[in-house]
């Protein structure tokens, strides 16, 4: 496969399972972390112009809490934790790293806990896809960004190699009053390797 | 002077966090760096019993800094502490002279298991 526009319903599904697998480790990752039950839905996946993702819950005006990995070896590609920022207060309060006086952006100690919050989710749900591939990954240091979710796309697409239109992997994240989002955007190198791996 | 634990990771919130489960079981001397650069430096000036290190972390990664404080002390105490949990980069840490490899998220009693395992006691 060149291009991901060629993506057919069976890989479409394949890649929707594989993203299950990695995300269901992810979940028991945030569950055992907050201390509350977190559950999944199903991974959406869909082809998009990287200019216009369209996730299903973020408007693209709208602020979000984003952390982002770029994964630099084998499932190559970028991967980011969006959540809407009620839920990062949540979950930084959770945390016990939320200061009562202080707004979330102001917060060193509340940004460094999502900040790792996301690190460990995304690596979790990269460690499950790499092994269930029999494949390495090794990613950048996290970065964690509050703005509008078009500004946030707008940085990561000017984040090393860039691609036209991407295989966008989104899995919502949802319990407890706490949503999350995760999306992977495997390059195409990245991507003919996963589809290789599964035969197809 | 209590023996010094060195914690080393990137972010401000794990190292509170570590440096919270360790204050709680006794350890009351414990010194922090923010990448791995920085450790090797507090190393050679506070001889820590035990480092637990982060592995992604910006300037100089973990299993760099491992090496390099092996290196200084070959007997140096080092546990890895890292959301990164691949099989061949756990190799890596223990082949480079780490001791033990917690796996992030961890409750509190996986992480003093690990301590207590690499220094052999069970708080100062």
């Amino acid at each position: 496969m060149s291009n991901s526009n060629d993506l057919t319903p069976l890989q479409s599904d394949a890649l929707r399972e594989i993203t299950n697998i990695g995300a269901g480790h992810a979940a028991t990752a945030l569950s055992q972390l907050l201390g509350t039950s977190i559950s999944l839905n199903v991974p959406v996946v869909n082809v998009a112009s990287f200019q216009n993702i369209n996730l299903t819950d973020f408007n693209q005006n709208n602020e979000i809490v984003a952390v982002y990995l770029k994964v630099t070896e084998g499932i190559t590609g970028k991967a980011l934790f969006l959540f809407d920022p009620k839920s990062a207060e949540r979950i930084a309060t959770l945390l016990h790293a939320m200061p009562d006086s202080q707004e979330l952006v102001s917060s060193d100690i509340a940004l460094s806990a999502l900040k790792e919050v996301g690190n460990i989710l995304l690596g979790s749900f990269l460690a499950a896809l790499a092994e269930f591939f029999g494949l390495k990954f090794n990613v950048s240091v996290p970065a964690i960004a509050v703005d509008m979710t078009g500004a946030i796309f707008d940085g990561v697409m000017l984040d090393g190699e860039f691609s036209d239109d991407w295989v966008v992997i989104e899995t919502k994240f949802d319990g407890n009053h706490i949503c999350g989002t995760m999306v992977f955007l495997p390059d195409n190198n990245s991507l003919n390797s996963l589809l290789g791996a599964l035969g197809l | 002077m209590d023996s010094v634990i060195l914690i080393v990771d990137d972010a401000i919130f794990m190292r509170s966090m570590i440096k919270s489960i360790l204050s709680k079981s006794g350890y009351s001397n414990i010194q922090e760096a923010e990448n791995g650069a920085v450790a090797v430096e507090k190393y050679v000036r506070y001889r820590p019993i035990l480092t637990l290190m982060d592995i992604t972390m910006p300037e100089m990664d973990g299993i760099a800094a491992v090496k390099f404080i092996r290196k200084i002390d070959p007997e140096a105490n080092i546990v890895m502490c890292s959301a990164i949990s691949q099989e061949d980069m756990v190799i890596e840490a223990i082949e480079s002279g780490a001791k033990d490899f917690v796996i992030k998220p961890f409750p509190p009693e996986r992480l003093l298991e690990a301590v207590n395992g690499a220094i052999g006691g069970s708080g100062e």
